[in-house]
């Protein structure tokens, strides 16, 4: 196997079981490849940081950096809420 | 039953104070998954819409935010499934630019293109994520991946929604879910290492931090 078709299987192998075949074949390449051993765990590290990403808006406080609505948003969701609820 | 009927939706309070009351809140959840802030309000507004004519329904059992966050789930579900109902998956049937650009004809990492070969990232992205540079860095990259390959992601990602449900709210073939998703962790991937973890300055423009 080559880097373009394991990198695509490694993404696969995150979502499902691969055949036997596969999986073998993968590690196989594994041992000769840094590339892609990398990318494997490269994909793994940003599952994780996605996951911490919305933990930390989950978690932290509003503060001055946060986004917020624009006071314009806020007047035209108002308005809308307004009209509908009329 | 024992419910009193007008609990719940006595619990939402008046319409007129929702947006203080909850709009920011609905505002930064959606801004997180979707890639601007038209859309994001956009869905905020969609929310409290039905939610007015829903509220009836609202039985209390949850706080009012999580039932908010749970129908502007739903709309956001709603709005990436009809985009893809818009524009057929014709382009994922060919090759995409990406994987030309990051292998050779024969298949192996080009090593020649600039600082997209895998480089070691470490294994601590909750301190990476502690850099605000860095974070500034990954709001720009998720934005730079392309529209449906960033909603497909976002669901596994951050909603970490299965392949199956997804599959089901996007009405997409497996296939297509794996292909999309292939590209947007290729092309994510790309940009960190280039902006970010690489050793040149980036395409974005963003110098790297040193670490």
């Amino acid at each position: 196997m080559r880097c373009k078709e394991v990198t695509r299987l490694v993404s696969e192998s995150l979502e499902r079981q691969l055949p036997w075949r596969q999986r073998i074949g993968i590690y196989l390449h594994f041992v000769v490849c840094r590339y892609c051993t990398r990318y494997r765990r490269h994909l793994l590290y940003m599952r994780r940081l996605m996951r911490l990403r919305r933990e930390a808006l989950d978690q932290t406080e509003p503060n001055e950096q946060t986004p917020r609505l624009s006071p314009d948003a806020r007047e035209r969701l108002k308005d809308a809420l307004r009209r509908a609820d009329g | 039953m024992t419910v009193e009927p007008s609990v719940g939706p006595d619990k939402l309070g008046d319409p007129a104070n929702w947006v203080d009351q909850y709009g920011d809140d609905l505002f930064r959840y959606a801004l997180q998954r979707v890639r601007d802030n038209d859309t994001a309000e956009d869905l905020v507004q969609e929310t409290f819409l039905v939610a007015l004519t829903a509220r009836d329904s609202f039985s209390g059992k949850s706080s009012p935010r999580t039932w908010l966050i749970a129908i502007l789930r739903r709309k956001m579900v709603d709005r990436f499934r009809e985009r893809l109902r818009e524009q057929p998956f014709t382009d994922l049937e060919t090759d995409d630019p990406i994987t030309d650009e990051m292998f050779s004809q024969r298949g192996y990492w080009k090593k020649t293109t600039v600082a997209s070969t895998p480089s070691d990232w470490g294994s601590n992205p909750r301190k990476v994520l502690e850099h605000r540079e860095f974070q500034v860095v990954l709001e720009r990259c998720l934005k730079h991946m392309p529209q449906r390959q960033a909603e497909a992601f976002v669901l596994r990602e951050v909603e970490e929604m299965t392949t199956p449900e997804i599959c089901d709210s996007l009405a997409v073939t497996e296939t297509n879910l794996f292909a999309l998703l292939h590209r947007a962790r290729m092309r994510l991937r790309q940009c960190l290492e280039i902006n970010w973890f690489g050793v040149r300055t980036g395409f974005l423009g963003l110098k790297r931090k040193p670490r």
